[in-house]
């Protein structure tokens, strides 16, 4: 369910990603002490969870670089 | 409710504030993107599905026109819901600031334990419950330390006492 490494959530989220990028939509969810990231693409959902604050700079840096891509003009 | 890019972000920081007040519920953020469509989109009749199947396969589909995406972002807090759309033109602007948001406003999460290093050295650890155990030269178990300092300090108790004893004896 919940994926293990950040590595892994971050290669496999950008692959479903690019996949159907209008599909996908990347939800955050913030309650007290924990944070959980999800990936889905209404068919696939991927999903992390975490506690710890070294975690949130790397959600923050893939956070940027998807909004970046879908506000992004494409010919 | 919609609002704008700037309004978001002042909406977006109150709520984080109710949170840390209230400290319970929780918020929930949510990016996606847009392609501007205000009606949905309508299923095509027979007739148009056929012409739309002969006229691709006459004229291979090239796509010249450029489609300029957006982004929508929503925030939900109980029963609070907020929402913006995100131009790529504003992108630049708006990433910064959100992504300063959002590290300012989650700080309950913890600091992460350092590991442990293989040489034995005292570790700092922040949230461990390990006992600081003694440096020892060879590497070895956190058992093996305390039986090893339990024999120490039971030779150092030996010690101790031999020398009382000709003292006694004199």
């Amino acid at each position: 369910m919940f994926i293990q490494s950040w590595d892994e959530f971050a290669k496999q989220a950008e692959r479903l990603y690019l996949n159907n990028p209008m599909a996908c939509r990347f939800c955050l969810k913030y309650r007290n002490e924990k944070l959980i990231l999800r990936l889905t693409d209404n068919h696939t959902c991927l999903q992390y969870k975490t506690k710890y604050a070294q975690d949130l700079k790397k959600a923050e840096k893939l956070m940027s670089s998807l909004l970046r891509h879908m506000a992004s003009k494409e010919a | 409710m919609l609002l704008e890019n700037d309004n978001f972000l002042l909406e977006l920081t109150k709520l984080f504030q109710q949170q840390r007040v209230k400290n319970s519920g929780s918020l929930s953020l949510i990016m996606k993107r847009y392609d501007g469509r205000t009606k949905p989109k309508p299923k095509l009749t027979k007739k148009q599905r056929l012409e739309q199947k002969s006229s691709s396969i006459s004229h291979p589909t090239t796509h010249e026109t450029v489609v300029e995406y957006k982004c929508l972002v929503r925030a939900v807090y109980g029963s609070k819901k907020l929402s913006t759309i995100v131009s790529s033109k504003d992108i630049n602007r708006f990433q910064l600031a959100y992504s300063n948001l959002l590290k300012a406003n989650m700080d309950t999460l913890k600091k992460k334990a350092k590991e442990n290093k293989t040489t034995g050295q005292t570790s700092t650890n922040t949230n461990s419950n390990t006992p600081l155990s003694p440096r020892m030269t060879t590497a070895t178990t956190t058992t093996a330390t305390t039986i090893a300092s339990s024999s120490s300090s039971s030779a150092s108790n030996q010690q101790k006492k031999t020398p009382t004893t000709p003292a006694k004896r004199k």
